[in-house]
C-alpha cells in the first residue's frame, strides 16, 4: 500500500469511528497510534508515546492556550459584559434595529478581552438576552444576533482558534493576531449592516427602546483626566521618554476616558495591555495571556464582581475546556505523526503544485470542504485533522506572495469557516448554546435568525479571498 | 464493583468530586503561574530583571497542571464527539457504546501513566535535570503519572456507570 493510501485509509477509518459516538481526540490517537504501529513497528510506538504526553502538555507555546481560556472564564465573570452592553445601548438603543446592533457593538469589545466564541456567546446570553426581550425584539433576530455576535469572540484578537492555528501551521501568533484586526472589525461591521437591512425590510422585529437607559455612573473629573492622560501620552512619546508603543496605549485609554464611558475603562485596560503589548511585542503571547489573567483578576475583585464561588466556576471550566482541548492537540499531534511517516501531505502538496490548477481554484475548494465539514463536524478539530495537510497544500501554490503572508492570509480564511460553521446550520455549536441559555426559542427559529448573519459572513469571507491586503496590510505596518 | 453494589449515584458524586478538587488544584497551579510571569514581565519592564528561567516554570506549571485536569474533563463528558448520526439510536444503545469508548480512552490513560512512570524511572537513573535550572526532572513526571493514573481510574468509572445503565 502507497503511503497517501495508507493516509487516506487513516482518514476513512477515523471518520467512521467518529461517526459511531467515539470523542475526536481518541479517534485520532486510536487511527495514529495504530497507523504508526504498522509503519514502523510497536516498540516505536511505546517509545514514541512513552512520556510524549508530558512533552506535548509542557509547552510553552501551548501555555498560552489554558491562560486565554482562564482571562475569558473571569471576563464572563466580571460584569465587563453588562457595562459594555449597557453603554452602547445607550448610544444605539433609540434608533430602530439600534438594540440588535449594541449587541454587536458590545461583543466586539468583549472580543478583545476574551479568546472564546463559546464564552462570548454565553455571556451575552446572560448580560443581553432579558434586555432584547423586553423591547419586544423578535426572539429569532435576538437569539441569531447574539450566536453571530458570539463569534467575535474568536474574530477580534486574542482568539484561542488563532493560537491554535499559528502552533499547528508553525506562525507567529502575534503576527496572526494582528492580521485578524481588520477582517474581525469588518464582521462586525458587515452585522451591523445585516441587522439594517433585516429590520429595514421588517421593521417590527426590532422597536426602539422605549425607557430612559440608566446612565453609566461618570465622576467629574473623568473626562479631564482622560484628556490630560491622552495629551500626556503623546508628549512623553513624542520626547522619547517611554517606547512609543506604551505611549499609544496609554493614549488609547486616556481617548476612552475623553470620549467614552468611565466604566469602560477595566475592559479597554486589559483590552489594551493584552491585545497592545502583543502588537507592539511588549511581551510575548503568553505573557500577554498571563498579565490579562491577573490584570482581570484584580478588576474582578476590586469591583466585588469576583468571588470564591464564582472564581471556583472560572477554574472549573477552564480545566474542562482546557482538558477537552488539550486531548484533541495530543490526538492531532499522533496522527500528524503518522501522516508524516506516509508522506502524504507533502505528496499531496507536490501533486497538486505540479498540476497547473490555478492557485484560487485549489484554494475555494479548500474553503468548501471546510464550510460542508463545519456543518457536521467540531470546528477545532476539524482544523486539526485538516491542517496538517492544507498548510503545505497552500504553502505549494503560488498566490505571488512571500510563504508568511500566504499563511496568515490563510489562517484568517479558516478563522472566518471556524465562525461561519460555529453559527451556521444544521450543527451551530453558538446556535445550540444561546437556544440553551433562552430557553423557550425554537431552535428553527434562531436558525432563522442567524441566516443574514451567515449571507453577511460568506460575502466577507469571499472579500477576504479576493483582497489578501485586508488581512497583510496591519501586519506589514507593525512590522 | 462498587457501582452495582453500593448507591451509584452518591459514587458518581463522590468520583466527580474528587476531579473536581483536582480540578481547582490545577487550576490554582495556572493562577500561580500566571502571577509568576506578570512578576516577570513587569521585573524586567521596570527593573530590567525578569525572573530567571520563567520559561521553564511556566512549561512544567501547565503541563502539570493540563494532568489535573483530564479527570474532570473526563467526568463531566467533556472530550467532544459527534452524535449527529446515531441521534436515532436507543438510547441504552447510546450508553453502551459510549462506555466501550470510554474503555478505550481509559486503556490509553492507563498507558499513559505507565509510561510516565517508565519515564520517571529512566529519568531518576540517568540523573536527568531541567534544562535551565538543575533541578532533577523526575518527580515532575512522577506527579503527571499519579494524575494521569487518577485520568485512568476516573474514565473506568465512567464507563463502569454508563455500561450499567447508570450516568
Amino acid at each position: 500500500m502507497s503511503g497517501v493510501e495508507l493516509a487516506l485509509l487513516g482518514f476513512a477509518a477515523m471518520l467512521v469511528l467518529i461517526a459511531i459516538r467515539m470523542p475526536i481526540a481518541l479517534a485520532m490517537l486510536v487511527v495514529g497510534a495504530g497507523g504508526y504501529a504498522y509503519l514502523s513497528g510497536w516498540n516505536a510506538l511505546f517509545y514514541y508515546l512513552q512520556t510524549n504526553t508530558y512533552r506535548q502538555f509542557a509547552s510553552y507555546t501551548l501555555s498560552v492556550i489554558p491562560l486565554f481560556i482562564l482571562m475569558g472564564a473571569l471576563a464572563e465573570r466580571s460584569g465587563m459584559a453588562a457595562t459594555l452592553f449597557q453603554a452602547a445601548e445607550r448610544r444605539l438603543g433609540k434608533t430602530r434595529g439600534g438594540l440588535p446592533m449594541a449587541v454587536i457593538l458590545a461583543c466586539t469589545g468583549f472580543g478583545a478581552i476574551c479568546g472564546s466564541s463559546v464564552a462570548t456567546t454565553a455571556t451575552f446570553g446572560r448580560a443581553a438576552m432579558p434586555e432584547l426581550r423586553r423591547a419586544k425584539v423578535d426572539l429569532g433576530l435576538a437569539t441569531g444576533t447574539i450566536a453571530a455576535g458570539g463569534t467575535l469572540g474568536i474574530l477580534i484578537p486574542p482568539s484561542v482558534i488563532l493560537v491554535i492555528y499559528a502552533i499547528t501551521a508553525e506562525q507567529n501568533i502575534a503576527k496572526l493576531f494582528q492580521a485578524a484586526l481588520i477582517p474581525g472589525l469588518l464582521a462586525a461591521a458587515f452585522y451591523c449592516i445585516a441587522i439594517a437591512v433585516v429590520v429595514r425590510r421588517r421593521p417590527e422585529l426590532a422597536p426602539p427602546v422605549e425607557r430612559e437607559v440608566e446612565r453609566l455612573p461618570q465622576p467629574a473629573w473623568a473626562r479631564p483626566a482622560g484628556g490630560l492622560v491622552a495629551l500626556a501620552a503623546v508628549g512623553v512619546g513624542y520626547f522619547g521618554l517611554v517606547s512609543i508603543t506604551v505611549a499609544v496605549l496609554a493614549a488609547i485609554i486616556g481617548l476612552v476616558l475623553l470620549v467614552a464611558d468611565f466604566a469602560l475603562v477595566p475592559a479597554a485596560a486589559v483590552a489594551v495591555i493584552v491585545v497592545g503589548g502583543i502588537y507592539g511585542g511588549v511581551f510575548t503571547p503568553t505573557e500577554g495571556a498571563a498579565v490579562g489573567v491577573i490584570v482581570m483578576l484584580v478588576f474582578g475583585l476590586a469591583q466585588r464582581k469576583l468571588n470564591v464561588g464564582n472564581m471556583r466556576e472560572a477554574l472549573l471550566q477552564t480545566a474542562e475546556t482546557s482538558g477537552m482541548i488539550f486531548l484533541i492537540l495530543l490526538g492531532a499531534e499522533v496522527f500528524g505523526a503518522f501522516l508524516a511517516l506516509t508522506r502524504m501531505p507533502s505528496t499531496v502538496a507536490e501533486m497538486i503544485g505540479n498540476s497547473g490548477m490555478a492557485p484560487y481554484a485549489v484554494l475555494i475548494g479548500m474553503l468548501l470542504v471546510y464550510i460542508v465539514l463545519g456543518a457536521v463536524m467540531d470546528e477545532l478539530a476539524m482544523i486539526l485533522l485538516t491542517l496538517p495537510v492544507f498548510v503545505p497544500i497552500v504553502l505549494a501554490l503560488d498566490f505571488g506572495m512571500s510563504a508568511e503572508d500566504v499563511a496568515i492570509w490563510f489562517g484568517i480564511l479558516v478563522l472566518v469557516v471556524v465562525g461561519i460553521g460555529l453559527a451556521a446550520p444544521p450543527i451551530g455549536l453558538n446556535v445550540f448554546i444561546i437556544n440553551k441559555i433562552a430557553g423557550d426559542v425554537p431552535i428553527t427559529r434562531t436558525y432563522r435568525g442567524v441566516m443574514p448573519f451567515v449571507i453577511a459572513d460568506v460575502i466577507r469571507l469571499a472579500l477576504l479571498t479576493a483582497l489578501p491586503v485586508l488581512s497583510l496590510w496591519l501586519v506589514r505596518v507593525l512590522n | 464493583m462498587e457501582a452495582q453494589s453500593g448507591s451509584p449515584g452518591r459514587f458518581a458524586c463522590i468520583a466527580e468530586k474528587i476531579a473536581a478538587a483536582v480540578a481547582i488544584a490545577g487550576g490554582i497551579l495556572i493562577l500561580i503561574v500566571a502571577g509568576l510571569v506578570t512578576t516577570s514581565v513587569v521585573g524586567r519592564w521596570l527593573f530590567s530583571k525578569p525572573i530567571p528561567a520563567d520559561y521553564e516554570f511556566v512549561e512544567i506549571g501547565i503541563g502539570v497542571a493540563v494532568f489535573a485536569f483530564l479527570p474532570y474533563t473526563q467526568m463531566r463528558n467533556g472530550h467532544i464527539a459527534v452524535d449527529t448520526f446515531t441521534q436515532r439510536l436507543p438510547t441504552r444503545l447510546n450508553a453502551r457504546i459510549d462506555a466501550v469508548w470510554d474503555f478505550v480512552l481509559a486503556a490509553f490513560l492507563g498507558f499513559f501513566a505507565w509510561g510516565l512512570v517508565s519515564g520517571a524511572q529512566e529519568s531518576f537513573q540517568y540523573n536527568e535535570t531541567m534544562v535551565q535550572i538543575s533541578w532533577p526532572i523526575w518527580p515532575v513526571y512522577a506527579i503527571c503519572a499519579g494524575l494521569a493514573a487518577v485520568a485512568f481510574l476516573g474514565a473506568l468509572v465512567v464507563a463502569v456507570l454508563k455500561f450499567g445503565g447508570r450516568a
